[in-house]
């Protein structure tokens, strides 16, 4: 691959020089990896590890996120193209050109490897995070690659939510890619080029960008606002929450043996989640902040206190009513009423430009990672579908996907290594 | 009379057809003489006394290698057989196409309009080369600019594949129109007469022939009546094909794995869209269901990758 920064800088040793920065940058430590992620020696998160990046990692700004359909039946070309796309990623996350030879530095009649577009750019802390869904282990009931025996059970095919209005082309798929950076050129590049490395074994079978994060992933970070105006991912499991990551979020070992290379991994719940905007804007702020449960100002839940304040679902207002309605977002979405269960959220605002309608098609790209979605997604979504005023009447589904995010990659290995051996 | 046309500098594109005249299949203009005759055998002519590239052009063709520049030359040769071939069928085809159209026999003007256009998908790069004649024989109504007259085979497309509230051409109209694409496509094979090609020329062409089916023939805009663009789509395939086994000694000597990858790309390409083959031609782009278009636009991806390093393989 390219040795040479697209800013000029060398990175042959900086492979790990970056690497350690961009641990200190992202090391869980509390402080704000997000003003330390400012110069150029530390806008690179590490690539190489027990997990993958971009799940704990400071939910960076912006995403583009795109789910690909193996073309190919053949397991050595799969196997390639994944070792293809770690060795791209390695380089891209470093903030180098793809390919021997970049951009600008091949042959004149050849076409460029790299596409160039992020000549001039810093890695502005891009991850890549790499996952597989149902459809590359068996499609229609044929096993895919040798693996039909090695689809983790938790990988199940989502069911049918109430009020989903799922379109085929922004669901499934039988790879993922997350790209996010704090730069949406960096990030579109990657997904680019990956897609690029791609063509013959793959084709792009739906891809999202995101525009804004909405989700804090640590405690160094803001709660940012979702397109209702309201912060969102207040309770969200943090990086600094070990505990909280290994009880929820990250798959433990002593699984099934033909699971074990989903160890340390993780499960990513893609949705689309499109917003009535137009017509939320038109509720009244009371009714808003009752649908949600906190105040649309500071975010506290509606039985006082502050932020983070914890909700007291029993708290009644002079009229004997709870203050925070039984059918508002925060107490049905609440782990006190999911059996405890948490997820960690890393959703981002997304608008496809305009409806026909004369609306915006906005809303939520819901992403959240966590050890099972059998029972740490799928009861809780259809909690949600079924008493959240807020999903029945201001949200649509119209995508979605659910993928297995093996963990990290050690130098020399390929993301998903494990599910090709032993 | 050559010169003006390879004035490319100068020519304005217009249009998506005109957009691509400034890479085509790119002749070097035969500005120099004439009456050179490409036959089949041999290159007679071609290649080492040949004019230089156009201004700003840097020269792909340079080699060191003498049996390269001699496979490469050859290729050109042998290429340029191939394009005499395809025009003098694509003229004769006119002629009879012209002839039912203006004689208002619609249903053989029909049936002859698909398969005779194939003899000018097969060779589009160097016909586009021409400025001028690629837009008076090829534009769709969508690229016309406001006031401009529209002559061309689409123009007949739409008369002959009539969208409901269409006001028909009069027999006279039908006339002028005919005698116009039979006079282009004429003046056409006179100019091609004159060109020389070379083996980046070549490579270029091979791409920009799939380039064609990606943005033109696997969406369907490129025959919005008669929608026959599986037929354009066999023609591009055909010619970028055709380019590639002629540069094949060239390729094998110097990428013999780059080689390989494309027979089997092509071959997985020719096989999908073998599934739409209905009698003499093909299916209709409307039958096509979403799936079986992103089939094929996948196979076509697969192709257009190998096939955009195959000048930079043979050139180097």
């Amino acid at each position: 691959m390219s040795q040479v920064s697209r800013r000029g800088l060398l990175s042959l040793a900086g492979a790990g020089g970056v690497g350690a920065a961009a641990g200190l940058a992202a090391g869980f430590l509390g402080h704000d990896a997000v003003a330390e992620a400012a110069g150029p020696a530390n806008d690179t998160v590490a690539f190489y590890g027990d997990r993958q990046s971009g799940i704990t990692t400071p939910a960076q700004d912006r995403l583009h996120m795109a789910a690909f359909d193996v073309i190919t039946e053949d397991r050595a070309e799969l196997i390639q193209l994944l070792k293809d796309w770690t060795e791209a990623a390695a380089a891209l996350t470093a903030g180098r050109e793809t390919g021997s030879t970049g951009a600008v530095g091949g042959p004149a009649d050849a076409p460029p490897e790299d596409t160039g577009e992020a000549l001039g750019l810093n890695a502005a802390r891009l991850t890549l995070t790499f996952g597989f869904g149902p459809t590359l282990f068996e499609k229609d009931g044929t096993g895919r690659f040798g693996l039909a025996g090695r689809r983790p059970e938790a990988l199940i095919d989502l069911p049918h939510f109430p009020g989903d209005g799922l379109q085929e082309q922004r669901t499934g798929g039988d790879l993922v890619v997350q790209a996010c950076s704090d730069d949406p050129q960096v990030a579109v590049h990657a997904i680019r080029n990956l897609a690029r490395i791609g063509f013959g074994k793959t084709r792009v079978r739906w891809s999202q960008l995101g525009f804004g994060r909405t989700s804090s992933t640590s405690r160094s970070q803001q709660t940012p606002r979702n397109l209702f105006g309201f912060k969102d991912g207040t309770s969200n499991v943090k990086a600094e929450d070990a505990g909280l990551l290994d009880a929820h979020v990250w798959v433990p070992g002593g699984g099934k043996a033909t699971e074990a290379w989903m160890e340390g991994g993780s499960y990513l719940v893609a949705r689309r989640i499109r917003m009535h905007i137009e017509i939320w804007d038109r509720t009244s702020l009371r009714e808003q902040e009752s649908l949600i449960g906190r105040t649309k100002a500071e975010g506290a839940p509606l039985s006082g206190g502050t932020e983070f304040t914890a909700p007291d679902f029993d708290a009644k207002g002079p009229d004997q009513e709870t203050l925070i309605a039984r059918d508002s977002h925060v107490r049905v979405a609440h782990p006190s009423h999911n059996n405890g269960v948490r997820m960690l959220r890393r959703g981002y605002n997304f608008t496809d430009g305009s409806d026909g309608l004369g609306h915006l098609d906005a809303g939520l790209f819901f992403i959240a990672f966590v050890k099972d979605p059998r029972t740490h997604y799928v009861p809780m979504q259809l909690a949600m579908a079924r008493q959240d005023t807020l999903s029945v009447e201001y949200l649509q589904h119209t995508g979605s996907g659910l993928f297995a995010v093996p963990p990290g990659v050690r130098p020399g290995g390929f993301f998903g290594e494990g599910l090709f051996t032993a | 009379m050559n010169a003006p046309y390879f004035d490319r500098q100068s020519r304005a594109p217009r249009g998506p057809a005109a957009r691509s005249i400034t890479s085509a299949l790119g002749l070097v203009a035969g500005a120099v003489l004439l009456p050179l005759v490409l036959t089949s055998c041999a290159g007679a002519g071609v290649g080492a006394g040949a004019p230089a590239s156009p201004a700003g052009s840097p020269a792909g063709n340079v080699s060191g290698d003498a049996t390269l520049q001699k496979l490469n030359d050859t290729a050109a040769a042998k290429y340029s057989a191939y394009v005499e071939d395809q025009v003098d069928q694509l003229v004769a085809g006119t002629k009879a196409f012209a002839a039912a159209f203006a004689d208002g026999n619609a249903a053989t003007a029909r049936s002859l309009y698909a398969p005779t256009r194939m003899h000018w998908e097969r060779i589009e790069p160097v016909a586009e080369a021409f400025g001028d004649l690629d837009p008076k024989l090829d534009l769709r109504q969508a690229d016309l600019a406001p006031g401009e007259q529209w002559t061309g085979w689409h123009r007949a497309e739409k008369d002959l594949f009539a969208p409901a509230g269409y006001q028909p051409m009069t027999t006279s109209e039908r006339a002028v129109l005919a005698k116009q694409l039979v006079a282009d496509t004429e003046d056409l094979r006179r100019r091609t007469r004159t060109v020389t090609l070379t083996a980046d020329k070549l490579g270029n062409g091979a791409k920009e022939l799939l380039d064609e089916v990606a943005t033109g023939k696997v969406t369907g805009e490129e025959e919005t009546w008669s929608h026959t663009d599986l037929w354009d789509f066999q023609a591009n395939v055909d010619g970028a094909r055709t380019a590639f086994e002629i540069l094949r000694p060239a390729l094998q000597q110097n990428n013999a794995g780059l080689a390989t990858e494309l027979d089997s790309k092509f071959a997985a390409l020719q096989t999908e869209l073998k599934k739409h083959a209905k009698g003499d031609g093909f299916a209709y782009y409307g039958e096509l269901t979403p799936v079986q278009v992103q089939k094929l636009a996948a196979l076509v991806d697969a192709l257009g990758e190998p096939l955009s390093r195959l000048t930079s393989a043979v050139v180097q």
